[in-house]
């Protein structure tokens, strides 16, 4: 069964301790370790989702690193860089689980406030992934082409600008970065309620907790959020009650060892060389807007 | 008192500086980007007891011919994803004060020297060009001197929000500020970096580039193509520190020279010659010199000398590299193709000095230059990567420290080590 885990990082968490419990994530054939900092749980640590994803796609070979980054602070163009740099790094294997919650220690930290309304925080959010999609995107297959001869070392005429506008963002593009061996990462999002899922349909994976909202979720894949001390009977019966296609076990570094034995027991399983969307069973698509 | 030694660093690109790197013989260009290159560069570096890797960026896509040299992943990740690689050397990132938010870059850095052991130095820049700006949200950039304040401003909140950062033994603190650019109310979520702080690298030539310099760098990147222009920088860069209440050896000058090396001073000719005329082939130098320039040269007779007093006062792009071209052309009296072929050809090598020649040539030219106070020590524009490390570290190296010029092994592990300070200065006193 489909299982990745939602490490949610602790004041006292080590970089050694980190990264030997996704080592063990790792072996236990989990496919993706989901790294939530300081933002996510209300508890500064010593680290930050993005760029501890990044030291880890050197520490890791198989497991998927799914970075968590607001979708609504910062800049677009930033985060299309920084988790294509991840993909580039670890082979394919970036996902962006998006932040869509103003946390308590971010709400005023920004040029943008939020109100707190969820439909405004969610179509924030939606555009921002939307710009991200098309960055990500604004190169044509085969425009990268390095050329010693002729010294062309890539073709304009198929990169594209995306020229995005909104009352929020105007973002030029393209994006600089070369594309990535996944093209994009794979888009996580979590939700609370039915509402939110249909409010932001561009995620590839869906993490719930209750049948309604996984009902409303459009995305291809469907996690069921269990805590990583679930037993793999009622891990299974929670799944199938939600109508999930697999799970999203949330642990910290001293439950690693019970989430490592809850994939195992329902076989979770990965095969080498896989990126993190084959590893998913997914296939990306490409773009925002449709065209 | 012993004698100072010098302190190096290393431009790490993906093929070397020059834009005609990446069509040399040896360079691999099978997958783009090259990270095989910038692995294999720090580990050399650091087997040459370097202080320092570092990363330039530009968050733009560069249209045209000449756009292979720029970083275009992000320096923070890289710098993370190299960790793994080197225990000593530090890593330089740039990040963009126009085109970030101060509590996104105090998160990410205090994470990223974490995952370095504190050997994280950062390269504040205010970015130049409007196509820069139309990715964040804007019709164009600031204004020149607005850019410098909006650095400023960055900077000290920053700062602020490490100085204020939780640690293993205290909850961090709030940090409320209302300025100009930014309107800051909050604690990291972060905790706070080893040294207090990441290490502060700035380079610029302006006045205002060289004052925010003094004012807050560790460690400056400088230009100068003669020895007159970098004492008289060196010089003015310490005399600014010191009106800021600072002490001049607490902040180092490290100038940029771009060493193309060979076993034999042909070779290394052959080598500039090579690299020069891959980059130069059909690419069309007048157009880029006017893009410099702010102004249409081909109209005039490209065997002729510039037009000064046409040429219009540089605001928007690199004034550096304009005042520096115009500079060039009229001290040495070169035509507007000469001008041209060199601005195009060299790119930031222009910035710095050239030295071709065999090891030992090149150790004579940095031991003159150091002795005759330009310097604290070097940055190296690397021509080509890794040939220029390589060799750098193989030959030049050893002859800088049999001559007692540079260390022989590692004070210790972290960025304050390698620049001989116990600890960094919190610098809030400078925003107080």
């Amino acid at each position: 069964m489909i299982t990745i885990v939602q490490l949610a990082l602790r004041p006292d968490d080590t970089l050694a301790g980190v990264e030997s419990a996704v080592a063990a994530l790792e072996a236990a054939g989990i496919a993706a370790v989901c790294v939530l900092d300081g933002a996510d749980t209300g508890e500064a640590t010593a680290f930050e989702s993005t760029t501890l994803c990044g030291r880890l796609a050197s520490t890791t070979s198989e497991i998927g690193l799914v970075a968590s980054n607001s979708a609504l602070y910062g800049f677009p163009y930033h985060l299309a860089r920084r988790l294509a740099t991840v993909d580039h790094f670890s082979d394919g294997r970036s996902g962006w689980l998006l932040r869509t919650r103003s946390a308590a220690s971010e709400a005023a930290a920004y040029d943008w406030r939020s109100t707190g309304g969820r439909g405004v925080e969610l179509h924030r959010a939606a555009e921002y992934a939307e710009i991200a999609l098309e960055l990500w995107d604004s190169w044509e297959d085969g425009a990268q082409y390095p050329d010693k001869a002729s010294g062309d070392y890539k073709d304009d005429a198929r990169i594209h600008r995306i020229d995005y506008r909104s009352l929020a963002f105007r973002v030029e593009g393209p994006l600089d970065v070369p594309p990535s061996p996944q093209r994009r990462p794979v888009l996580f999002a979590r939700f609370d309620e039915a509402a939110e899922a249909a409010l932001l349909p561009s995620v590839d994976v869906a993490i719930v907790s209750d049948p309604t909202t996984a009902a409303a979720a459009t995305a291809p894949l469907i996690l069921r959020a269990v805590p990583a001390h679930t037993t793999p009977d009622e891990a299974e019966r929670l799944r199938a009650a939600t109508g999930a296609h697999g799970l999203a076990l949330h642990a910290t570094t001293d439950t690693v060892p019970e989430a490592c034995a809850l994939a195992v027991a329902l076989g979770a399983a990965r095969s080498p060389g896989d990126t993190l969307a084959a590893a998913l069973g997914l296939t990306l698509t490409l773009g925002g807007r449709a065209a | 008192m012993t004698r100072p030694k010098m302190h190096l660093s290393v431009n790490l690109t993906e093929y070397g500086r020059h834009s005609g790197g990446w069509r040399h013989a040896v360079s691999d260009v099978s997958r783009i980007p090259n990270l095989e290159t910038y692995r294999h560069v720090v580990r050399t570096a650091e087997r040459g007891l370097f202080d320092q890797a570092f990363i330039a960026d530009t968050p733009v896509h560069g249209w045209g011919r000449s756009s292979s040299t720029t970083t275009r992943i992000d320096p923070l990740e890289i710098a993370a994803a190299l960790s793994t690689e080197t225990a000593h050397i530090a890593i330089i990132a740039t990040l963009s004060t126009s085109y970030n938010e101060p509590f996104d870059v105090a998160r990410r850095a205090a994470s990223v020297d974490a995952v370095t052991g504190g050997r994280l130095g950062i390269n504040y820049v205010a970015s130049t060009g409007d196509q820069t700006a139309r990715n964040f949200h804007r019709a164009g950039q600031l204004p020149h001197d607005e850019r410098y304040q909006r650095s400023n401003e960055f900077i000290e909140v920053v700062t602020k929000l490490w100085a204020n950062a939780p640690t293993a033994d205290a909850a961090g603190a709030r940090v409320a500020h209302r300025g100009r650019f930014f309107d800051v109310d909050a604690t990291l979520d972060v905790r706070q970096p080893r040294h207090g702080r990441p290490l502060i690298v700035q380079a610029g030539s302006s006045p205002a580039g060289r004052d925010l310099a003094a004012r807050w760098a560790d460690a400056i990147y400088a230009g100068g193509s003669t020895i007159d222009r970098a004492q008289e920088y060196y010089q003015d860069i310490k005399a600014r520190a010191v009106a800021y209440g600072r002490d001049p050896d607490s902040i180092k000058v490290l100038l940029g020279i771009a060493p193309f090396l060979g076993d034999t001073a042909e070779e290394a000719a052959e080598l500039q010659a090579t690299m020069d005329a891959h980059h130069a082939e059909g690419a069309d130098v007048v157009a880029h010199l006017s893009g410099l320039l702010e102004y249409d040269l081909s109209a005039h007779d490209p065997d002729g000398p510039l037009p000064f007093d046409l040429l219009p006062e540089v605001t928007s792009a690199s004034v550096s590299q304009a005042t520096l071209f115009t500079r060039m052309a009229r001290e040495e009296h070169l035509t507007i193709a000469q001008v041209a072929y060199r601005s195009y050809v060299g790119g930031l090598a222009n910035m710095q000095f050239v030295s071709t020649g065999t090891p030992t040539h090149v150790a004579d030219v940095m031991q003159e230059w150091f002795e005759a106070g330009t310097c604290d020590g070097y940055s190296l524009v690397a021509p080509l990567l890794p040939q220029t490390i390589d060799a750098f570290v193989d030959g030049v190296v050893p002859i800088l420290q049999e001559r007692g010029l540079f260390r022989t092994e590692y004070e210790g592990s972290t960025i304050t080590s390698h620049f001989g300070l116990s600890a960094l200065d919190s610098r809030v006193a400078v925003v107080a």
